[in-house]
């Protein structure tokens, strides 16, 4: 698609790391979780298996932002930041979110590191993080002692969490492969033509970096 | 038509021997800690003018019974003779149906839930389940609900001679239970709920917000999926066009 041009970096190792540990957690959860709530999948989850399987992995999901945080304090700081601040391009590009929906980015707003949409993806999924993590270890360690209505509360919240996170990841996957952009999340690195179309403003501020200190720092030739 | 099928238990009657608990336990081959059956006793009045009041902590066969409906891998279901049964081979030990039960009867425990099933085979065949009859006191009876309201009627008048606030329980409580008791005194005596009831945000959670969900999550789907072949050509245009 790109040939022949310049590589940078948009993902720090640390980044990758709970990038890829998040995403392999959380589909194990959900198959597990789905299997103790849907008839059909019962099987799977007779005698107890798949509620261990959903605990472990539990486990795994909620200490990824520890480990973010001891990879690279900077980069979880710039997500969460970044993630709950809007400015006016911003707002014009999520107007105009129907286009890039279609595949088309020439005429959207500039945007930084992270666009509008993906910021709106990261404040969601913090969000609803803390929901399903809050809940579940509710019920993990309250189930059978929880009154009817703290029982439902739990597993609806759970619930509602779960299903904004999976319709989340439907429309992240859909964009990952609309614009081919898996490829930056494995390597870390993208496309210097792929960064002025998307992300026109970080490259800018990244083009800055390098006539303060001379050289681009965080670019490598594909 | 399907015919309402139950339990009577005269607890006036009961002696305590446990020998339904203990045929129970042999009849589902159950480990000697785990019961499907317990017992709750109860002691009014003051020396020597003292009653007891016994009651057994089992199924109660409600006919709108929550648990059937929270159950998640479909164990737990309801029979053509309206007797709750559990099938623990599909159990997933999640225990939402301890957490529903207004009368806490199902235990979670070795993942999976323990509660009366109901001697599903012996029933089917037209028998009476284990604890029936073993029972040496004569305090249960199984067969016909409307029959066995009839005769639990008869009891109760002649009970009240010597304890006036006895009583049939069961009748209206969670659309009728399966499981009469005839009571010498009021429910709360035996620490049985007056009012038992499941918490409407059950039907809300079934009925509604998980058909919600999965349809919402189904559209999703639906509209990348449709778009997802014209979206990829837009952008590899726009690509191209440099
Ligand atoms: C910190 C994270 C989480 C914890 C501690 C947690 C814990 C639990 C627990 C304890 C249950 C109750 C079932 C049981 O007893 O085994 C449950 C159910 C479930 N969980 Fe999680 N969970 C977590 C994250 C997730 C995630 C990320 C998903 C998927 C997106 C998920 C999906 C489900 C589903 C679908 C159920 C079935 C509940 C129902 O029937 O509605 N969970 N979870
Ligand atoms: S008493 Fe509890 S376990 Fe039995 S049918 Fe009613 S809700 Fe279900
Ligand atoms: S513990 Fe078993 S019977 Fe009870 S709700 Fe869960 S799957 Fe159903
Ligand atoms: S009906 Fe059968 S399973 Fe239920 S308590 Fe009696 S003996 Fe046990």
């Amino acid at each position: 698609m790109y040939k022949g041009e310049r590589m940078v970096l948009r993902f720090s190792r640390g980044q990758r790391v709970a990038h890829w540990a998040l995403a392999v957690s959380f589909f194990v959860l959900l198959f597990s979780g789905l299997t103790l709530m849907i008839p059909s999948l019962a099987p799977l989850a007779k005698g107890g298996v798949a509620r261990m399987i959903h605990r472990v992995f539990a486990v795994v999901f909620m200490l990824v932002p520890v480990y973010y945080a001891l990879a690279d304090r900077k980069g979880l700081q710039a997500l969460i930041t970044e993630s709950f601040r809007y400015d006016r391009d911003d707002l014009l590009w999520l107007l105009r979110m129907p286009r890039y929906f279609f595949g088309r980015v020439k005429g959207m707003p500039p945007q930084g590191r992270l666009n509008a949409g993906e910021k709106i993806h990261h404040a969601l999924i913090i969000l609803t993080f803390i929901t399903i993590s809050l809940t579940g270890l509710v019920l993990w360690f309250g189930k059978g002692n929880l009154s009817q209505n703290e029982f439902l509360g739990m597993v609806m919240l759970h619930d509602i969490a779960m299903y904004i996170m999976v319709i989340l990841t439907i429309g992240h996957l859909y964009f990952t492969f609309v614009y081919g952009a898996l490829q930056g999340m494995v390597t870390g690195y993208v496309n210097e033509k792929y960064a002025a179309l998307e992300h026109a403003k970080w490259l800018a501020s990244i083009k800055a970096e390098k006539t303060a200190d001379g050289k681009l720092p965080q670019s490598k030739s594909a | 038509m399907t015919k309402q099928f139950g339990f009577l238990m005269d607890t006036s009657l009961c002696v305590e021997c446990q020998a339904c608990r203990v045929a129970c336990q042999m009849q589902n081959q159950l480990p000697h800690n785990r019961t499907l059956i317990r017992f709750r006793f109860q002691e009014t009045g003051s020396y020597p003018a003292v009653t007891n009041h016994i009651t057994r902590i089992t199924c109660m066969h409600c006919q709108l019974a929550p648990c059937v409906k929270i159950c998640p891998t479909g164990a737990l279901v309801k029979g053509e003779n309206t007797l709750t049964y559990l099938a623990p081979e599909r159990c997933s030990g999640c225990g939402y149906c301890a957490q529903i039960c207004p009368f806490k009867v199902p235990q979670a425990l070795d993942n999976r839930s323990y509660k009366c099933m109901a001697c599903r085979e012996l029933v089917e065949e037209g028998k009476e389940p284990v604890c029936v009859s073993t029972c040496i006191a004569n305090a249960l009876k199984f067969g016909e609900r409307a029959e066995l309201l009839k005769s639990a009627e008869k009891r109760v008048a002649a009970l009240q001679k010597t304890f006036p606030n006895a009583q049939i329980y069961g009748r209206e409580q969670m659309g009728g239970l399966g499981m009469l008791l005839i009571l010498r005194d009021d429910p709360a005596v035996y620490g049985l709920p007056v009012a038992p009831r499941a918490a409407g945000e059950l039907a809300f959670w079934k009925d509604s917000l998980q058909p919600t969900g999965f349809k919402l999550v189904g559209a999703a789907l639906l509209a990348t999926g449709a778009s997802y072949a014209i979206a990829s050509r837009n952008h590899r245009r726009e690509l191209s066009e440099e």
